[in-house]
């Protein structure tokens, strides 16, 4: 029975999968102005933001044209100035087989204008925000620039705040985004290369690289990758991010993310490659190295010295809130003898009086924890300081006065939570790395989280990213290849590019660095 | 691809056995124990076992930790130590345990092997607990006393044993493992810290009292604190303290002498059946004190200084192994040991007499005595 209703179901589904990807009907237009319209209205039917205005001209009454959009996405100055003005007034207008041409090359005052005689190219313009002129008579129509592109203003993006260095943030807007791209990288080398995702939004991805610099396989990995994709909306990135990704179970990033256009060009100039989506101001870079964890755009605005520690301390962090709670139980509960006597003696009395087992108490206080900051990400900014109350006092002070919670689970818990936000791009696999190496630590001691630990860095060793692995363990590591990773080098000593992700390793050509000495 | 799986969850399975001795144990189920003493009481043929555990129940932030005494016994040391458990809520953990005082009676009846073997065995126990000897009556007694600084007298005591051979020089460390080896050497034997109690301030306070010496594993006798520094010179293993000495030829102390190195090379020599042990000592000292004023600016004068320390140490250091020669005939000095490493068949055929030999061993004693630093002040 039901084996029969699955498969009756899946049938179903089938037929409306079919239905949405038939494509449509590429009927060609006819020479009547009436019959194109018709069309136009049957495969925009329901959609009552479209426009359709017949035009005729002053001179000429037999010259009938009819334009059509949609409200709200074109520019209504440009339609009236450069097209409907031009159209009632021009003495240029002529009838016959070239009148196109001539409406395009003598009238129209547009800058952009396509001519087309497919139905799905009109659609696919109309809804975009161009507009589509018909003339009676002709059997093409003329697809007019007119979009209008209403975007938020270029800011600074909230979660990648800095300290010094260009404060401009992508938006949600594909052009906006790739003029910011153009402007800082004047070279014909900056390619574009458009394609369309989703079967229902037709959004648009551009893919941005340098091609001098960039590694064509991993480009035509890229593509073909982008080309399998079969979804009906990408609205953000991360659609993209998961669609692609190489190990697709792992929590680990294999793409990079930002909203920051300094940043994207600081990759693409390593060989990477930059995924633009339109609709959302997260951009991707790509191939994704583990240490791009650890980096930040800011590293290269800073003094070295101050960002070679910064690393480190990333580094550090990022094993301290792994480690840290499954640390304590290993060594509370298994390992005392390695505790110092006064340690172990200032834990033991804070320990007595409370109910619960330290390894029970590490899960509700991470749990607590984890809670707390799901909160304070979402909420309004108003109940900002009720939360930071009831964190702080309740939960801190409260719980280790009633003898709930014994305050070094405190500390370990505190020492956890803020490590963790010194690596914000790892903060899924963070979670759940820290829980898998508890539960090794609360049911095998050091032994356990040893081995949790060993199993993690192998998994992190198996991740590649568009065929790079992501930590490279060859044998044979060259010094120039680590310069940028656990410490940052300073510009002058960073002569070439990094890694099998770039074609081109030269980044400065005399090779000294412009060291002037 | 089911034999990947199999393998896989074989190998896993694995860990089970291989990861050893554990358990989760929570910390509010163990009893801390700081240190430990232990007796045997000769007329109930028992062990007698003193631990003094971390008072959970005083200790607090304002108060620090303090602790208090469980007392158990038992015919064999493990009997003793479990039976604690009856007068207990938690079980001793022995994991922190710093300190083992080993009663002069259980010393001398050498059951000291027994109480190593124990402590060795015990997969808490550590193998650098400090041991000690008691002077007193009983173990108990050291680790029943108030200590001056520490609340708790295990590690006050322990504390005492660790800096004192670099300041006072008067005892030796030696740690659990280190008697393990001992008792099981060839050619040397074993001497263990002794302390006693002593009064201060009109209250009962342990203080270092040189060392105890065995034979095998038999008590059977004690070096005082001054012998220990001569004996420490003899073996080498002097880092720290004060060498008394005089600045004329008479006989009287009025310069005190800081060691700050000393180096001590020992070799034999072995012809016509007699063997001439020669102990060369090369001492640094930085003078600190001198009763009259002297002109430590005068190189004679220094020199004179030096002689003189040295014909000190040379006789101090004689005088010591005579001693253990004629009273206790036990090689604590390793001569034995010596004679065993660089010539093995030679120790093969003296070790059977080696007891005898030792008694008449000569020895001959050299020191130099480098004064390396004078506080040199005058008044104008």
């Amino acid at each position: 029975m039901f084996h029969f209703f699955s498969k009756h179901k899946e049938e179903i589904v089938n037929q409306q999968v079919a239905k949405l990807n038939a494509p449509v009907q590429d009927n060609a237009l006819s020479c009547s102005l009436d019959e194109n319209v018709k069309i136009l209205k049957d495969l925009l039917i329901d959609v009552d933001v479209l426009l359709i205005r017949p035009i005729q001209n002053n001179h000429n009454s037999s010259l009938k044209y009819c334009i059509a959009y949609c409200d709200g996405v074109v520019d209504s100055a440009i339609i009236n100035d450069s097209i409907i003005k031009p159209l009632m007034l021009s003495e240029a207008a002529v009838q016959g087989k070239d009148q196109i041409d001539v409406l395009i090359n003598s009238v129209l005052l547009i800058n952009d204008v396509k001519k087309t005689k497919k139905i799905k190219d009109i659609i696919e313009a109309i809804t975009y925000g161009d507009t589509i002129l018909f003339a009676e008579g002709s059997n093409e129509a003329v697809i007019l620039s007119t979009k209008e592109v209403r975007t938020r203003a270029v800011t600074e993006p909230e979660n990648e705040k800095i300290l010094s260095g260009p404060r401009e943030g992508f938006n949600e807007s594909l052009i906006q985004n790739l003029s910011i791209i153009r402007r800082r990288v004047r070279s014909n080398e900056l390619k574009m290369k458009y394609r369309t995702l989703g079967r229902i939004t037709q959004t648009r991805v551009c893919i941005c690289y340098i091609d001098k610099i960039v590694n064509k396989n991993i480009l035509n990995e890229l593509f073909r990758r982008l080309d399998t994709i079969d979804i009906d909306g990408v609205l953000d990135t991360n659609y993209i991010t998961e669609l692609i990704k190489d190990s697709k179970l792992s929590p680990f990033r294999t793409t990079g993310y930002t909203e920051k256009p300094d940043v994207v060009v600081g990759k693409i100039l390593e060989g990477r490659i930059a995924v633009f989506l339109d609709g959302t101001p997260v951009v991707l870079t790509l191939p994704y190295l583990f240490i791009e964890n650890f980096q930040s755009g800011e590293d290269y605005y800073l003094s070295y010295y101050y960002t070679s520690f910064s690393r480190f301390l990333r580094i550090i962090g990022f094993f301290l809130t792994v480690c840290t709670p499954g640390f304590y139980i290993a060594i509370v509960a298994y390992h005392k003898e390695m505790l110092p006597t006064s340690l172990l003696t200032n834990i033991t009395i804070d320990r007595t009086s409370v109910p619960l087992p330290a390894a029970v108490e590490a899960y509700l206080m991470l749990f607590i924890f984890d809670v707390l900051r799901e909160t304070g990400i979402r909420m309004p900014t108003g109940v900002g300081q009720a939360l930071s109350i009831v964190g702080a006092l309740v939960i801190g002070q409260a719980a280790v006065d009633a003898k709930l919670v014994a305050s070094p689970m405190i500390i370990v818990v505190a020492t956890t939570g803020i490590t963790s936000l010194l690596v914000p791009k790892m903060n899924a696999p963070i979670i759940y790395a820290r829980l898998l190496l508890l539960t090794a630590a609360t049911t095998f001691g050091l032994f356990g989280l040893i081995l949790a630990l060993s199993f993690l860095l192998i998994h992190i060793l198996t991740l590649y990213s568009f065929g790079v692995p992501q930590v490279s363990a060859s044998g044979n590591l060259q010094f120039q290849e680590i310069k940028d990773t656990f410490i940052r080098a300073p510009w002058w000593d960073m002569i070439t590019r990094a890694g099998a992700t770039v074609r081109d390793k030269v980044r400065m050509k005399s090779g000294d660095g412009g060291n002037h000495g | 691809m089911v034999k990947k799986v199999v393998c896989v969850l074989l190998c896993l399975s694995m860990i089970f056995p291989l990861s050893g001795c554990w358990s989760y144990i929570g910390l509010n189920e163990i009893t801390i124990v700081a240190g430990v003493g232990i007796d045997y009481d000769k007329a109930s043929e028992e062990y007698m076992i003193t631990s003094e555990v971390i008072d959970i129940s005083k200790s607090n932030k304002q108060t620090g930790i303090k602790s208090s005494i469980v007392e158990s016994s038992g015919k064999t040391i493990f009997e003793a130590v479990r039976s604690a458990k009856r007068k207990l809520i938690n079980k001793l953990y022995w994991g922190n345990a710093q300190l083992l005082v080993i009663g002069n009676g259980l010393a001398q009846q050498g059951k000291i092997s027994a109480v190593i073997d124990w402590f060795m065995s015990d997969e808490e126990c550590r193998e650098t607990v400090d041991v000690i000897i008691s002077q007193e009556k009983t173990a108990g007694e050291l680790l029943k006393t108030e200590g001056l600084t520490d609340s708790v007298t295990s590690y006050e005591l322990r504390e005492i044993i660790n800096d004192d051979q670099s300041n006072t020089a008067s005892i030796r460390k030696v740690t659990l493992y280190q008697i393990f080896n001992l008792l099981r050497a060839r050619g040397v034997s074993m001497v263990l810290p002794a302390l006693h109690l002593t009064k201060n301030a009109d209250k009962p306070a342990a203080e270092a009292n040189g060392l105890a010496v065995f034979k095998k594993d038999n008590l059977i006798g004690y070096l005082s604190p001054n012998d220990t520094k001569s004996y420490l010179f003899a073996v080498g293993d002097i880092n720290g303290g004060i060498l008394p000495v005089s600045s004329t030829d008479e006989n009287k102390t009025d310069v005190s002498l800081e060691i700050t190195k000393s180096k001590t090379k020992t070799s034999y020599s072995y012809q016509e059946g007699k063997i001439t042990v020669e102990i060369k000592i090369d001492t640094d000292v930085s003078l600190d004190e001198v009763e009259k004023e002297t002109d430590l600016l005068d190189e004679k004068k220094i020199t004179e200084i030096e002689s003189n320390a040295q014909k000190r140490i040379e006789k101090q250091v004689s005088d010591v192994i005579k001693t253990v020669q004629t009273e206790y005939d036990s090689d604590i000095f390793g001569f034995g040991s010596m004679i065993y490493k660089k010539d093995p068949k030679l120790w093969d055929q003296l070790e059977p007499q080696w007891d005898k030999i030792f008694q008449t061993l000569q020895v001959k004693v050299t020191s130099k005595v480098n004064i390396i630093n004078t506080a040199f002040l005058r008044a104008h």
